[in-house]
């Protein structure tokens, strides 16, 4: 407890020493968090819409002409797989009502009594990822005439791709702004570490040992990072509330996620980021400092 | 207390210009002892003491600090090792953002004492060096002589078994120099705590009167003290400890009495127990 206590009170008459050290410490570490957790947004925004378009891919599965009613119903429930959001079954009248509707010049009335199309199911999938899993499962079954997806292939194959674009980006831009947090959290503590030379060489001379030392720089550390990204959080809260309270419907598009949704989860990433960025950034620092001089 | 056996000190050894500083120096430091090392600049007296801290490392010998071959130690067993052992430097290494109390007390904070010991030892330290009035006071309020005591203080406020002081007086007017004198000697007494003291004031050590150890590139070139000229004196040059005028200080003559207030047994072991030789030539690195 006592540790803990002149610990906690060295950080912080460090951190109140060197004021302004500490000032741009802390706001350097706020922009580049809060382009990191603007960039969350972003990407799980794309994210969402992406998903949200590749969802309303169904895929149509047309069944035999003179399928028996058990049997009908018997796929209608085998369709119904954990990859699956919905099915919705259409029988071969409203097929042709919905046809005719689409095309009211067309002469159609001769098919009335001899209707060309069979009854179909629309599935949505939960995951647009499954799409050609499934559409292979549902072709296979018995009853069923064929599985159209109507081009819906294309467009699946190249929303997944951009998916997957999306992660790999969201992954590389996190390697890249964590690395610029770790330099500058890194280079601020190295600083503290030579302001802080005489104190630490005595702390050495009299048996402190390495950890003890160490801890009120990782403690600073951690301060840097856990309050930019606290300011860094409070900035983008504002800003993405603002954003998607606005009713117009390309807002609604562009940010399809609600603040409440979507938030929480980038304030934990940013207070995680900042945290292990911290930490990590003034061990190394503190142990290169410690290296050099030694050497 | 303290032994070099046979130490070889280099700095740089795989440098182009590798510097020698100690050289073959064998020395035997007994407990409650007060040595003074003497010689000109580059000689190895700093070398010496950061050899007892663990703050530099041998190229060959072996140096053992109160039973421990140091030489030998692991990185995590140095920090015990400095709590035995307080150090005062020249230029006093005082936090300027810390009064004298926390100066003081900050030794005690880093090696995780407990409040109670500090608020105990704390005022006992200040109250050894003369400074207890002074407490609250921060650095630039105090005067140099003040300064080096407050040094002083947080130096043996954990109670060490050895003190070392690198030039403890070179900043320090030879009235204040005096007055830090009579503090150390009061510790050494009072304490018996072994005291290893690095210096170039002549007057100094020519008024305590203590045991001498002089040293030339990196070797012992003689080891005199005062109360038992003879014994310390086995295998050393016939050299004056100290480049002073013959008329004061003649050579292989020295001989002055230990303080008055010295216990017997402490007298006995110190010169029973030191031992310094020139054991080789100089060599490179």
């Amino acid at each position: 407890m006592e540790f803990l206590q002149f610990w906690t009170r060295e950080t912080f008459a460090n951190i109140r020493r060197n004021r302004l050290m500490s000032l741009l410490a802390i706001s350097t570490v706020t922009v580049a968090l809060f382009i990191l957790g603007a960039f969350y947004l972003t990407i799980s925004n794309l994210r969402a819409a992406v998903t949200g378009q590749a969802q309303k891919l169904d895929l149509v599965v047309i069944l035999d002409r003179n399928i028996k009613p058990a049997r009908r119903d018997a796929i209608v429930d085998g369709a119904r797989i954990p990859q699956v959001a919905k099915v919705e079954l259409v029988s071969a009248a409203q097929a042709l009502g919905e046809f005719k509707k689409s095309y009211p010049d067309l002469p159609l009335e001769d098919f009335v009594n001899d209707n060309p199309l069979g009854d179909e199911l629309r599935v949505r999938l939960k995951n647009p990822e499954d799409f050609f899993k499934v559409r292979t499962y549902l072709a296979s079954v018995e009853g069923v005439s064929a599985v159209k997806d109507a081009g819906a292939d294309i467009a699946a194959q190249r929303l997944l791709d951009f998916n997957r674009f999306l992660t790999t980006a969201a992954i590389i831009s996190l390697i890249v702004l964590g690395l610029a947090i770790l330099l500058i959290i890194h280079n601020a503590i190295r600083l503290t570490v030579y302001a802080r030379r005489r104190e630490i060489r005595i702390m050495q001379l009299v048996g402190a040992t390495s950890s003890f030392i160490r801890v009120p720089f990782l403690l600073e550390g951690l301060f840097y990072g856990v309050s930019g990204a606290l300011l860094a959080s409070i900035g983008l809260g504002v800003l993405y509330r603002t954003a998607s309270g606005n009713p117009a419907p390309l807002v609604k598009s562009i940010l399809p996620l609600a603040p409440g949704e979507i938030l929480g989860p980038c304030v934990v990433l940013m207070v995680i980021a900042g945290l292990v960025f911290g930490v990590l950034g003034a061990y190394l620092s503190f142990t290169h400092s410690q290296r050099g001089a030694s050497a | 207390m303290i032994e070099f056996h046979d130490v070889s000190v280099c700095y740089e050894p795989n440098k182009r210009h590798p510097v020698r500083s100690l050289d073959g120096l064998n020395l035997r430091i007994a407990r409650g002892d007060w040595v003074f090392l003497v010689g000109p600049s580059g000689a190895g007296k700093s070398s010496l003491l950061k050899l007892i801290y663990a703050g530099a490392s041998v190229q060959s010998g072996r140096v053992v600090v109160d039973g421990q071959d140091i030489t030998q130690i692991a990185r995590a067993e140095v920090p015990a090792l400095r709590r035995k052992i307080g150090i005062v430097f020249q230029d006093f290494q005082l936090l300027n953002e810390k009064t004298a109390w926390e100066n003081v007390a900050f030794t005690l904070r880093v090696i995780g004492a407990p409040q109670s010991l500090i608020v105990r030892e704390v005022p006992r330290a200040l109250e050894t060096v003369g400074l207890t009035h002074r407490a609250e006071a921060f650095p630039h309020e105090l005067s140099g002589g003040e300064q080096q005591r407050i040094a002083v203080a947080r130096a043996i406020v954990n109670d060490p078994k050895i003190l070392l002081a690198d030039e403890p007086t070179g900043n320090l007017d030879p009235k204040t120099a005096r007055e830090v004198g009579e503090l150390l000697t009061k510790i050494n007494f009072e304490r018996g705590t072994t005291i290893v003291m690095a210096t170039h004031d002549r007057s100094f050590v020519n008024d305590l009167q203590r045991r001498v150890v002089r040293l030339k590139m990196g070797r012992v070139v003689s080891d005199e003290n005062p109360g038992s000229y003879g014994e310390a004196n086995e295998g050393a040059q016939e050299t004056a400890p100290f480049d002073l005028p013959s008329a004061l200080f003649p050579t292989g003559a020295r001989r002055v009495a230990a303080p008055r207030n010295a216990p017997d047994a402490r007298r006995a072991s110190r010169s029973a127990a030191h031992h310094s030789s020139v054991s080789r030539s100089a060599a490179s690195c």
